[in-house]
């Protein structure tokens, strides 16, 4: 594949393997060092980079793990490595880090400077909150962190007061966060030959291969070369998350990322950022798809079980046309689907009812945040008073699938919500899975864990009746 | 302050060997292991691997020149295996090949038949079996029998302590050079730079003097480095002398964690014995220490757990027993504590069930059996400069540890759902080699004539800050601004026979041997000054780059001073050497003085459970630790936090999980968990003493790498006091790391 895309200040034009990983690329063809290797998939942040590209004519960076982001997504961007921050003067970035001791071996550091500079050059609030999620992809085994995180209060600091959020790019340039060539950035992108936005009603092939985030396919290195892959993000309006006529649309190219911004989403279903926040670190929720975690298909995946309780309907493209599925059908068993090769998942389209709703999800790993659960469970009720009008409930981790709980789900419709129902249900949730033991936990402890987390549900429920 | 090397830091620019520019003719080698835990290798069967572009050969066993041998200890691992397999990951044949991608498309094509033998991962099981590595050792101290009836309470249990990843940032790397037809240069990401020149030479059967190993920093090591970093750095090196071209080895993440050593796993039986007011009369324990496949560093690891059985508690009737135990697993390995965790995992085990038996809290039974000056340590030695209660006390008074654990009472009577706790961990840990022969060191000091200074030690830089401490080091000795002095890389043609950086003991020793090279420098310099200014000797006082004569104030600078001794043909290099004095130990008797001092502080661990999931976290953490006279705040504020942070991943997040029949689980970084930014105690409190010098290290400061970590135990306590509060009755074994499904298991 031809592309075409600046790396640091130098605009590239270069055939490779879309597949191949960014990672490799920089620093065995580019010898790009700074980059580092650590785990190869997408677990440790050694290896972050900022990229960079034009959207409806604004230019976003966000930080990315360059181990499993596949090359052919570099096409009409901006790849920014450290190579490409260093100034003549360290940044303030740099300098917090080296006056707070925030380095030991030195490793890890490259990744924590690109995460927190990436993060400065997104549109995102400069607060600390934000910068300490900037960096939870970011693994240090040396510091224990707290020096990073007094670092972090420096450059809250120093940076959070000094920009102009209209125009971060110069302010950042002003502050020397950033070296001046990237004001001319997003006049370079535009005379770039990217390719053109691929149209969503181009029709796939059998063979055809549509990379998401690429953020599971590239964990096991580069996969099969395959002469017709590409990428979602080259798709128009596959990212739109929108409202229209009692259902929200979300379309499966959306990034975690995009979620926890969405205030559709998050006015008819709070929390959800939050829940996002757990799910996988920022490296990862930049560019992992809801697309790609759904046809991922994985027992446990976090936004499958999650939007199952949404009750959407997938719209599919088919050929030349488009099917609906219900997503509670779509998962038929271990990492089988109703979804043919070639065919490409748009949207999913998530129905609005009237009332009163109540929204959540339940998770337990070993390592709280970004790590795959031992279990996981989600719930939606629309209510009337104390009256359940409408209940779904999902879990993860305890089936081939990641589960709709039909039974327990309609046993509860109509049900005045109690703890007798609750006891009750968990009953009948209980003769509805069928867990596994494995690394992430024995099959007694994940139905002991549901059984707390349908408790989970119902104490939240509760409190929020209230 | 010297910045230089965190300046590369932070710009990306330090390099790690899998960042150093490669010749034209560099070869890739990959490492076909063993699939199977143990077993006899049948027949290896190459495939088409050999016709594969790229790949230039293929080399086992039979292609070693000298000794197919890397024990360290006990001699009894061979490089490449010659047979017989004893843990899946063994290295059987290593594949060179021209590219990364050509060594890994042979790795698919070749089959390796290997008939399975009945696999062991139980330490008790192998103990049963008679499968260890020496006799068991017993360290036994006044009259433990006929301590049991002066007893008012007696407990006894079990303790299981899992094993550790070290998740080095830095995966094991080393490159190789052929240097003309006879010998190697081999750099290696390497805590021990002797220990892969020597194994290197056996293995090719060359003499040292042939072989140069040379490390100039690493991205973390924690002990995974000290003695696991030596067959891929002597497999690099076969491969360069063999083909005469240089072998770069780098391996993956998945490939460091199913192949390389960790922290052993221990299982543990304990009894002790207390009077009616908490006095601990009696102690006895079993450590079952799972070795692993090979003995590595183990019997030297066991050794240091039985030193650190009693932990910070003076107890006058004690047996503790330590059991090296082979098991089909890989070769557990040193990590930072080196068996000090796991055995303080076990005393503090003991008194938390003590405590629950005789109703009285652990933290009065800990406190009323701190070691005091004078006390006599089960292996003989007697407490010097003992600083426990004062850390102790320092934490109560600064930390308000008495109102904490009040506060958190009132807590858990109001709230059901979460339920708080916290623990008090003393940690009293011995610097010194256990190994007496290894306690020695050596710096090489060079002046140029410009006066720029360069130091040379055995000591490696691994993010410990070692550097940072030889510089000042030779900074304050030399009188100079430190940005005049410059740490090389740790070399063994300049500074030969080195230690392992290891045993928290790198800043001690080769920080003692700059001092002594650097005073032998200014004694030549001051004669120089005294005559070039025609003053006695006595007269002449080096300060802040310049040399004074306080007779008159009149002064030059150090430049001038070098340009002048130079030119008077007085040798500006210096060579120092430094031993530890005054220890010894007695293995016969079991009895000695084998540290030259120990390191003490105290730890108080809040955390808090949410009952209902089983998860919990940490809110606080509160340190006072003894320094010394620090040589760097920063780094030591920086290894206090990290080496705290790394043991409360042991105990909690870290599990590492192998299969009853020996393979590896938790494989990869999606699996093994390290701490994270968001899992740290959300405060975290240290309080360096430093008002309590050290007279037996540099410039009156301590070490500080190890002891640490073993605050760290103490996160695992306090959650066991929420457990306690939400279920009185609890059933929780004794076992660490303590996870969310141990503990919605035991709240059943």
């Amino acid at each position: 594949m031809k592309i075409n895309f600046i790396l640091n200040n130098e605009e590239l034009k270069i055939d490779i393997d879309p597949q191949f990983p960014t990672l490799r690329f920089l620093r065995e063809e580019k010898g790009l060092t700074s980059v580092k290797t650590g785990c190869g998939e997408g677990e440790c942040g050694a290896c972050t980079v900022i990229l960079g590209s034009l959207d409806n004519g604004v230019l976003n960076y966000k930080n990315v793990a360059s181990c499993i982001l596949p090359a052919g997504e570099l096409n009409g961007k901006h790849l920014v490595t450290l190579e490409g921050i260093n100034g003549p003067e360290l940044s303030p970035v740099q300098k917090a880090f080296v006056d707070e001791g925030a380095i030991q071996c030195g490793f890890c550091t490259p990744g924590f400077i690109m995460s927190i500079t990436g993060f400065l050059l997104s549109d995102r609030d400069i607060t600390m909150e934000n910068i300490l999620n900037s960096i939870d992809g970011n693994i240090c085994r040396c510091t224990g962190y707290y020096s990073i995180k007094r670092a972090a209060e420096k450059i809250l600091k120093i940076v959070g007061t000094g920009i102009d959020n209209k125009d971060r790019i110069s302010s950042l340039a002003g502050l020397s966060a950033i070296p001046d060539y990237f004001t001319e950035i997003p006049e370079r992108l535009k005379g770039l030959t990217g390719s053109p936005d691929m149209d969503s009603e181009s029709t796939a092939k059998e063979n055809t291969l549509y990379i998401g985030g690429g953020t599971d396919l590239l964990v096991s290195g580069s996969g099969k070369p395959n002469p017709d892959v590409r990428f979602i993000s080259d798709i128009k309006n596959i990212s739109d998350i929108f409202e229209d006529n009692n259902f929200i649309h979300v379309g499966a190219g959306s990034t975690v990322e995009d979620i926890i911004d969405s205030e559709i989403l998050n006015k008819y279903f709070p929390g959800i950022s939050d829940f996002m926040y757990l799910i996988s670190s920022q490296i990862i929720r930049n560019t992992a798809t809801l697309g790609g975690n759904i046809v991922n298909a994985s027992p446990i995946g976090d936004l499958s079980v999650l939007f199952l309780v949404l009750d959407p309907v997938l719209e599919i493209k088919s050929g030349d046309g488009i099917r609906e599925v219900l997503f509670k059908e779509f998962f038929k068993d271990y990492k089988v689907m109703d979804l043919e090769p070639g065919e490409l998942i748009l949207k999913i389209k998530i129905p609005v009812y009237p009332g009163k709703r109540f929204f959540n999800f339940e998770k337990v790993s070993r390592r709280k945040y970004l790590d795959i659960a031992s279990c996981n469970s989600a719930s939606c009720f629309y209510l009337e008073g104390d009256v359940i009008k409408k209940c779904d409930l999902s879990a993860g981790g305890v089936a081939p699938v990641p589960l709709y709980m039909k039974e327990s789900s309609a046993w509860l419709t109509g049900k005045e919500v109690s703890k007798e129902i609750m006891n009750k249900v968990i009953e009948i949730v209980m003769d509805e899975i069928s867990p596994i033991s494995d690394v992430r936990g024995s099959s007694d402890y994940k139905r002991e864990l549901l059984r707390r987390l349908i408790k989970a549900h119902f104490i939240k429920l509760n409190g929020w009746l209230k | 302050m010297n910045n230089n090397e965190v300046i590369k830091h932070v710009r990306g620019e330090s390099q790690f060997i899998d960042d150093l520019k490669l010749p034209h003719d560099i070869l890739y080698g990959t490492v076909l292991t063993s699939e199977i835990p143990h077993g006899k290798i049948e027949k290896i069967d190459l495939g088409n691997a050999l016709s594969i572009k790229g790949v230039v050969q293929i080399i086992d066993h039979h292609d070693i020149p000298g000794e197919n041998q890397i024990g360290a200890i006990i001699r009894d691992e061979e490089l490449l295996s010659e047979g017989i397999v004893k843990f899946a990951g063994e290295p059987i044949l290593l594949i060179l090949s021209e590219s990364l991608d050509s060594g890994r498309e042979a790795l698919k094509e070749i089959k390796v038949d290997i008939s399975p033998i009945p696999a062991i991962t139980d330490p008790r099981e192998s103990f049963r079996a008679g499968n260890l590595i020496v006799p068991p050792r017993t360290f036994d101290y006044g009259d433990t029998d006929s301590a049991w009836e002066k007893c008012e309470i007696v407990a006894e249990g079990r303790v299981e302590s899992g094993g550790q990843e070290h998740f080095y940032m830095e995966t094991q790397a080393s490159l190789a050079y052929p240097v003309e037809k006879d010998s190697v240069k081999v750099l290696s990401s390497t805590q021990s730079p002797t220990a892969v020149q020597k194994t290197v030479s056996g293995i090719l059967g060359i003499p040292m003097n042939r072989v140069e190993v040379d490390v100039r920093r690493l991205g973390g090591g924690f002990g995974g480095k000290e003695d696991q970093a030596t067959p891929w750095a002597a497999m690099a090196a076969l491969g360069a002398y063999i083909t005469k071209r240089p072998v770069k080895i780098v391996l993956s993440r998945s490939d460091d964690i199913r192949n390389t050593g960790k922290r052993h796993p221990f299982s543990s039986d304990f009894k002790i014995g207390l009077d009616s007011s908490g006095k601990i009369i009696a102690y006895e324990a079993t450590f079952y220490q799972n070795c692993g496949a090979y003995a590595d560093l183990s019997t030297a690891i066991l050794e240091r757990a039985l030193f650190h059985a009693t932990n910070s508690y003076y107890i006058p009737n004690v047996r503790v027993t330590g059991i090296s135990c082979y098991t089909n697993l890989p070769p557990f390995t040193a990590f930072r504590g080196f068996g000090g965790p796991q055995a303080m995992f076990v005393i503090e085990s003991a008194i938390s069930k003590a405590a629950t038996e005789i109703n009285m809290s652990a933290r009065k039974i800990q406190e009323m059996n701190l070691l005091k000056e004078g006390d006599v340590f089960p292996y003989g030695m007697v407490t010097e400069n003992c600083n426990i209660s004062a850390t102790w006390k320092k934490l109560e008074e600064k930390f308000q540890v008495e109102e904490t654990y009040k506060k958190i009472g009132e807590f858990n009577r109001k709230n059901d759902h979460i339920k708080k706790g916290a623990a008090v961990m003393p940690v009293s840990f011995g610097i010194s080699f256990t190994n007496k022969m290894l306690n020695q060191a050596g710096a090489l000091v060079h002046i140029y004539t410009d006066g720029s200074v360069s130091v040379s030690t055995g000591a490696v830089e691994m993010g410990q800050g070692v550097n940072k401490k030889m510089i000042n080091v030779a900074a304050e000795t030399l009188s100079i601004p430190s940005s005049r002095v410059r740490v090389e890389t740790t070399n063994t043609t300049r500074v030969a026979n080195t230690s392992p950086t290891a045993a928290s003991s790198g800043a001690d020793l080769n920080g003692m041997a700059t001092r002594s090279a650097c005073i032998g420098l200014v004694k030549r310099l001051r004669s120089v000054a005294a005559k070039s200014m025609g003053v006695d000797i006595d007269q002449i006082k080096f300060e802040s780059g310049k040399v004074f004569n306080t007779g008159n104030g009149q002064s030059i600078m150090w430049e001038e001073l070098i340009g002048k001794a130079y030119a008077e043909r007085v040798s500006l290099t210096s060579q120092a050497y430094y031993a530890t004095p005054d220890i010894y130990f007695d293995k016969t008797k079991e009895r000695g003085k084998p540290f030259a001092y120990h390191v003490f502080g105290t730890a108080l661990i809040e955390a808090e459970l949410d009952v209902l999931r089983g998860v919990y976290k940490f809110n606080r953490v509160s340190i006072v630790h003894d320094t010394g006279k620090s040589l760097d705040q920063q780094t030591d504020l920086g290894q206090i936090e990290g080496g705290f942070i790394q043991g409360l991943g042991w105990v909690t997040v870290e599990e590492l999980l192998f299969e009853e029949g020996g393979k590896i689980i938790t494989g990869g970084s999606s699996t093994y968990k390290v701490p994270d930014i968001k899992f740290i105690p959300d405060e975290i409190n240290v309080e360096m003493m430093q008002d309590l010098k050290n007279p037996y290290a540099v410039l009156g400061s301590k070490a500080v790498g190890e002891p640490p970590f073993m605050y760290g135990i103490g996160g695992y306590l306090a959650v066991r006091e929420c457990l306690f509060a939400a279920k009185p009755d609890v059933q929780l074994k004794y076992d660490c790391p303590l996870t969310p499904e141990k503990i919605t298991i035991s709240l059943m």
